[in-house]
C-alpha cells in the first residue's frame, strides 16, 4: 500500500506575503535531503513519500502560510521554514501530529486536526471557491481530476444553448459584481439578437478597497473562469472573449493566461472546441489603474482603447456593447459559478440559501478588526452576525463592535442592531447599503464613522471619471463638508446639505459609480447621526481618531500604573510612577492613540 | 407612435430622443451641454426628466433617452425641480463669478447661502461639459481634450503646451456655453490655449478676419487656391465690380 | 457637363438702390413659426442670408451662387453643407460655427451670425448664443420662388437658371449668324 502523501501549501498572494514560497522551497529541499521526495522515480511502495502541491488561497489568510497534508487530513497554520523538517520527520514519515501548528478552535477551546472541523469552515459552503486550496492553479490535470471541464463537455456535446440558458435562469444566479442583475435574463437578451459577432467579457477589475475574492479566484482556480466563459459563449453565441484584469493583479494575470494557453492546447478553447465546430477564444486585457473601469460601460470603452468613461445605459450593453455588438459582461465570481450550475443543475443552485430572490452563495472578503481575516463563502441568507462572530471569530482584541462596512465605496456602514440582517441583495439595499462585490470590513469602537465616510468620499473624488456634474461636483462638495466636520469646522446645516446633495446625486448621476457614491454618506448619517452631530456641535470625536477633536485622558480609578502607555508614548507626554495613576500632558500629546490601544485596563478614554 | 409629456400626447418616431420631441412641441427643458451638432454628451444632467415605464418612474437625461415604447414623461415635477436646483448650486459653487451660470442659477432660485458655504474659486468658468473637445475633434484638429479624472478633471492641450494641431479657429469658444475660453485678438495676433497666432490681414482693406493657420486650413480642406486673400466684404465688393463690368449692356 | 446647372439669384448693381427689402423678405421666409405682425422683435432679430455691399457709388446684394463644386461644401469639417435639390444647403442642425466655409467662399456669400434660439430652447433665460453660418438656400425651406426676388421693388434680383441662359445665347448667336448670312 502506497503511503504517498500530498502536501498542499497555499501560494495565494496573502500567504506568499508571509513567505509561503520560502516554505515551499524548504519543503522541496528537505524532502529531497531526507529521501522522502515523491518526485524521485523508483521508490519502494511501502515507504512514505511526500509530493508538494502549491495551491491557492484557503481563505484563512490571517493564519497563513497554510499547509495541508492528505490523506492524513491534517492542517497546519503559520508554518515557518524552521518547522519544515519537523513536519516531514514527524507527520510525513511517522504520521504524528504537531499540536502547536494546529488550528485553535475558540468555540470548543481546543485544537482541531483538520481545518474542516473548524467553525470557520463548517459554516461556509464553497461553491465559487470550491477548488481553491485543492488544486494547483497551473495544473489542468488537477482541475480535470476534480471534475473540471465536465460541464463544458455536457453543455456543448449534450445540450442545446437554450437548455444551458434554462439552467442558468433556473439557478437564480445574479451578478456577483455588485448590482445583482439576473444572469439568465442578461444572457437571454444577448442570445436573442441575431448577429454574427457577439462578445463575452469577464470583469476582473476588482477595485473595492478590501475586496479580494476575484483575485483569489483568478489566481487559484483560473480554469473555472475559462470554462464558465466558454459555456457562456456557447449559450449566447459568443465568438470572442475578453478577460479584463486589473494590472495590479500580476499573479492573477499570469495564472489566467496560463490556463487560457493550456486549455487552448487541449482543444477546450479556441477553434473547433471538442471537435464540435464551436469556436471561442479569450484574450486578456490589462486594466490601466482606474477604479471606474470596473463599471461595465467604462470597461468596454477601455477594451476599445478609449478612455475609461461610462456611458448612459438606456440601451443595454447586451444589445449594443463592445464595438456595438451584443456583449455578455459578468463578474469573475459569476463566471466561476457557471460550470457547477451546469453540472449539478440550476435547481440545485437555486436550493442553496434561504432567500426568495437571492439564490446560491456569495464569497466575501472578511477584513478589518476581525480575528479571522480572510475569504469566506456562505449561502445567501446567512446573517452578518454569523459571518462576523461565528465564522470570523469576533472583533479583534475583543473590542466592542461598532459597524460593518459592506459594498465598498458603493455601500454603507451598518451598526450593531443590524447584525441580524440576512445577507442578500434586497435586504442590504433596504438598509441603505449594497452587496457590492463582497468586501466586508469590520470596525470597532476605535473607528470614527465620520472619518470612514471621509475616506470613501476621498476615494471616489479621485476615482470618479469626472464627466457628469452630480458625481464630480457632488462628491467634491460632500468631501469638503465631511472634511470640515472631521477638522472641527463643521457647521449648522451641514448634515442637511449632505443629505440634499446625496439625494440628487443618487438620482441624477450618469453611471452606477455616481449613483451609489452617496451611499456611504446616507448610511452613515442614518445610523450614526449622533456621531456627526457630536463632531459638529460638541467638537468631539468619540473614537479618538479625528485629532483636532480628540483629547485622551486617563481614568484614575481604572489605571493600575503599569506604565505600558508611558513606555510606548512617542512624545513622552505621559507621567506617573509605577503602581500609581498616570497622567497625559494634553499639550504635548499628538493623538497617536498608542496609549488607548494598548491599555489592558480600559483606563484611557476619549474625553 | 406617441408619448405623453406632462399629461398631453404627442406624436413621435421610435428612437427619437425625448428632448427632440419636447422642443418640437414647445415644451421647455433646460440644457447646458446639449447642442444639436455635437450631441450625446449627457454630462450636465440639467435636462433630466422623469420617465414612467410600466408603472416605474426613473430619472433620465432627455437629450439621450431614446423612445422605444409609449412612455409617460414628466418634465417639471418637484423631484426634477429639486435636482435642477441642486445641480445649479454645485455649478455656481464651481463657477461663482460666471455670468451664464449666474443667469441660470437665478432662474432656478438658487440660494446664495448654500453656495457660499463652500470654498469658491472666482476664476473658474469651465463646467467641463465637453462641447469644446467634441467641436475640436469634429474640426479634425483635436487640439484639446479632457485631462485627469474625478475632481481634477479639466480641459487642456496635451501637457498644457501650445498645441501643434491648434489652428486658432476658436470654434471651441463659439460652442462653449459659459464663455470659458478666452480668445484675445490684439496687435495683429490671436492668443488662445496658450498659443499665439498671426491674424490674416485682408490684402485689400487690411482688416483682420481670421488666423493665418485657419485660412490655410480652410483652403487646403476645400482644395482651392486664391490669388488674393480677402475678407468677406472685399470679396463682396469684388463681386459687385465684376457684375458691373462683365456685361455692361446685357439685360438680365 | 451636367444637363441642369444649379439655379441662383443674382443682383444687378445698375438697378439696385440698396433699400434692403430683399433682406427683410429673406428673414421673413426663414423665420420659424411664421406668425406675428412684425418681422423682427427684441428677441428674434432679422438675420438675412444675402448681404448688402457698397463700392464706388454702386450698391448690390451679394448671395450664394450655388456653385457646382461648392468650395464651402468641401471645406466644411462636419459635412453640414451639401447639395439638396439643386441648391447648396447648410444644415443648421449640424453647423458648429467654425467659419471655415465663409473663408473659402469666392464671393463672400456666407456670414457667421448669432444662432437664433427660440424661446423654447432657453426658457426665457438670456443665454449666450453661438454663431452659425448663414447663406442663401433658394428658400428651400419655404419652397418655390425665392422671397427676395418677389420683394425687390426695382426688379434688381433675377433667378438665373444656367441651362435656359445657355439656350438663349445659343439662339442669339444662331440668329446673328443668320443675319450675317443674309448680308453676304
Amino acid at each position: 500500500m502506497s503511503k504517498m502523501k500530498t502536501i498542499y501549501i497555499c501560494c495565494g498572494t496573502g500567504c506568499i506575503a508571509k513567505n509561503s514560497k520560502i516554505v515551499l522551497a524548504e519543503f522541496n529541499k528537505k524532502l529531497e535531503e531526507l529521501g522522502v521526495s515523491a518526485n524521485v522515480e523508483g521508490k519502494e511502495e511501502e515507504k512514505a513519500t511526500g509530493k508538494m502541491k502549491p495551491t491557492g488561497c484557503n481563505g484563512i489568510c490571517e493564519k497563513g502560510p497554510v499547509v495541508k497534508i492528505e490523506p492524513d487530513g491534517i492542517t497546519y497554520f503559520k508554518v515557518k521554514a524552521e518547522d519544515v523538517e519537523e513536519i516531514i520527520t514527524k507527520t510525513i514519515i511517522n504520521g504524528e501530529v504537531i499540536d502547536k501548528l494546529l488550528y485553535f478552535e475558540p468555540s470548543i477551546k481546543k485544537r482541531v486536526r483538520h481545518f474542516k472541523d473548524s467553525e470557520f469552515l463548517k459554516r461556509q459552503h464553497k461553491v465559487a471557491l470550491r477548488h481553491i486550496g485543492e488544486v494547483d492553479p497551473t495544473s489542468i490535470e488537477d482541475y480535470i481530476e476534480l471534475g473540471g471541464f465536465e460541464a463544458l463537455k455536457k453543455a456543448v456535446l449534450q445540450m442545446k444553448p437554450a437548455e444551458v440558458l434554462k439552467e442558468v435562469t433556473d439557478s437564480g444566479l445574479r451578478g456577483r459584481g455588485g448590482a445583482g442583475f439576473p444572469t439568465g435574463r442578461k444572457w437571454n437578451t444577448a442570445a436573442s439578437i441575431d448577429t454574427d459577432v457577439k462578445y463575452v467579457v469577464c470583469n476582473g477589475d476588482e477595485g473595492d478597497p478590501g475586496a479580494f475574492m476575484d483575485r483569489s479566484i483568478m489566481e487559484s482556480d483560473p480554469y473555472s473562469v475559462v470554462e464558465g466563459m466558454t459555456i457562456g459563449a456557447y449559450t449566447i453565441g459568443g465568438t470572442q472573449g475578453f478577460a479584463y484584469i486589473r494590472d495590479e493583479y500580476g499573479l492573477a494575470i499570469e495564472n489566467m493566461q496560463g490556463a487560457i494557453n493550456t486549455a487552448r492546447e487541449r482543444g477546450l478553447l479556441g477553434k473547433n472546441i471538442l471537435g464540435t465546430g464551436f469556436s471561442f477564444d479569450i484574450e486578456i486585457v490589462r486594466g490601466g489603474g482606474a477604479f471606474v473601469c470596473g463599471e461595465s460601460t467604462a470597461l468596454l470603452s477601455s477594451i476599445e482603447g478609449k478612455v475609461g468613461e461610462p456611458r448612459a445605459k438606456y440601451i443595454h450593453t447586451t444589445e449594443v456593447g463592445l464595438w456595438g455588438q451584443p456583449t455578455a459582461l459578468n463578474n469573475v465570481e459569476t463566471w466561476a459559478n457557471i460550470p457547477i450550475i451546469v453540472t449539478k443543475g440550476g435547481s440545485w443552485y437555486g436550493s442553496l440559501g434561504t432567500m426568495e430572490k437571492s439564490k446560491g452563495t456569495k464569497a466575501f472578503s472578511l477584513v478589518g478588526k476581525v480575528k479571522n481575516t480572510g475569504l469566506v463563502e456562505v449561502p445567501m441568507g446567512t446573517t452578518l452576525r454569523e459571518i462576523i462572530f461565528d465564522i470570523g471569530g469576533g472583533v479583534l482584541n475583543n473590542r466592542p463592535f461598532k459597524a460593518v462596512q459592506i459594498g465598498g465605496p458603493s455601500g454603507g456602514c451598518l451598526p450593531e442592531d443590524h447584525l441580524d440582517i440576512p445577507v442578500d441583495y434586497e435586504s442590504l439595499v433596504k438598509a441603505d447599503s449594497m452587496m457590492g462585490s463582497g468586501g466586508m470590513i469590520v470596525m470597532d469602537d476605535r473607528t470614527c464613522i465620520v472619518d470612514v465616510t471621509r475616506y470613501y468620499l476621498n476615494f471616489l473624488a479621485e476615482e470618479s471619471c469626472g464627466k457628469c456634474v452630480p458625481c464630480r461636483e457632488g462628491v467634491k462638495r460632500m468631501l469638503e463638508i465631511v472634511t470640515d466636520i472631521c477638522e472641527g469646522n463643521g457647521r449648522e446645516g451641514d448634515i442637511e446639505e449632505l443629505l440634499e446633495i446625496s439625494t440628487m446625486v443618487r438620482q441624477a448621476a450618469l453611471c452606477g459609480l455616481g449613483k451609489s457614491a452617496p451611499n456611504p454618506v446616507i448610511a452613515s448619517i442614518r445610523y450614526f447621526r449622533d456621531e456627526f452631530e457630536e463632531h459638529i456641535k460638541n467638537k468631539r470625536c468619540r473614537a479618538g481618531v479625528c485629532k483636532p477633536l480628540t483629547t485622551f485622558i486617563i481614568n484614575d480609578e481604572k489605571c493600575k500604573g503599569c506604565s505600558l502607555c508611558k513606555k510606548n508614548c512617542p512624545v513622552n507626554c505621559i507621567t506617573g510612577e509605577i503602581k500609581k495613576p498616570h497622567e497625559i500632558d494634553i499639550d504635548k500629546c499628538v493623538r497617536c492613540g498608542n496609549c488607548i490601544n494598548m491599555c489592558k485596563f480600559d483606563a484611557v478614554k476619549v474625553k | 407612435m406617441k408619448i405623453i409629456i406632462d399629461g398631453k400626447a404627442y406624436q413621435c418616431e421610435k428612437g427619437e430622443y425625448v428632448l427632440q420631441v419636447a422642443r418640437r412641441n414647445n415644451i421647455y427643458i433646460p440644457t447646458l451641454c446639449h447642442s444639436d451638432a455635437l450631441s450625446g454628451l449627457g454630462s450636465c444632467r440639467l435636462c433630466v426628466v422623469e420617465v414612467v415605464d410600466r408603472g416605474r418612474a426613473k430619472v433620465v437625461t432627455s437629450c439621450i433617452f431614446p423612445i422605444t415604447s409609449e412612455v409617460e414623461v414628466v418634465t417639471n415635477s418637484t423631484k426634477i425641480q429639486k435636482i435642477r436646483k441642486d445641480l445649479l448650486v454645485l455649478l455656481q459653487a464651481r463657477c461663482p463669478e460666471n455670468e451664464e451660470i449666474n443667469k441660470l442659477a437665478k432662474s432656478f432660485g438658487v440660494e446664495e447661502e448654500r453656495v457660499n458655504r463652500f470654498k469658491l474659486d472666482k476664476t473658474e468658468n469651465c463646467v467641463i461639459c465637453g462641447l469644446c473637445v467634441k467641436a475640436c475633434e469634429e474640426m479634425g484638429t483635436g487640439a484639446i481634450s479632457t485631462i485627469d479624472r474625478g475632481v481634477f478633471k479639466a480641459i487642456s492641450t496635451p501637457y498644457g503646451d501650445p498645441s501643434p494641431q491648434c489652428i486658432g479657429c476658436a470654434v471651441c469658444a463659439n460652442v462653449c456655453p459659459t464663455n470659458a475660453i478666452p480668445v484675445i485678438d490684439k496687435d495683429g495676433e490671436r492668443e488662445i490655449w496658450g498659443k499665439k497666432f498671426k491674424l490674416q490681414k485682408c490684402e485689400e482693406c487690411g482688416k483682420e478676419f481670421a488666423t493665418e493657420d485657419h485660412v490655410k486650413f480652410a483652403f487646403a480642406k476645400a482644395g482651392v487656391k486664391s490669388e488674393k486673400i480677402l475678407c468677406e466684404e472685399c470679396r463682396r465688393k469684388s463681386s459687385l465690380d465684376k457684375m458691373k463690368n462683365a456685361f455692361p449692356k446685357v439685360e438680365l | 457637363m451636367k444637363p441642369n446647372l444649379n439655379s441662383f439669384v443674382i443682383g444687378d448693381p445698375k438697378k439696385c438702390i440698396g433699400c434692403r427689402s430683399c433682406e427683410v423678405a429673406c428673414a421673413v421666409a426663414h423665420r420659424e413659426n411664421n406668425t406675428g405682425l412684425t418681422v423682427g422683435t427684441m428677441e428674434s432679430p432679422i438675420i438675412p442670408r444675402l448681404f448688402y455691399i457698397k463700392n464706388n457709388n454702386s450698391v448690390m446684394e451679394v448671395q450664394c451662387r450655388h456653385c457646382e463644386d461648392a468650395p464651402c461644401a468641401s471645406a466644411c469639417p462636419v459635412k453640414a453643407i451639401s447639395e439638396v435639390n439643386g441648391s447648396i444647403f447648410i444644415n443648421e442642425k449640424l453647423c458648429i460655427g467654425c467659419k471655415t466655409c465663409s473663408l473659402v467662399c469666392p464671393v463672400g456669400a456666407i456670414d457667421l451670425l448669432p444662432r437664433h434660439e427660440g424661446q423654447i430652447i432657453n426658457g426665457g433665460v438670456d443665454r449666450k448664443s453661438s454663431v452659425m453660418a448663414y447663406k442663401c438656400d433658394m428658400c428651400k425651406e419655404v419652397g418655390g420662388t425665392p422671397n427676395c426676388v418677389k420683394a425687390c421693388p426695382k426688379d434688381a434680383l433675377t433667378i438665373i437658371t444656367p441651362k435656359k441662359s445657355k439656350k438663349a445665347s445659343n439662339i442669339k448667336a444662331a440668329l446673328e449668324l443668320l443675319q450675317l448670312n443674309k448680308k453676304l
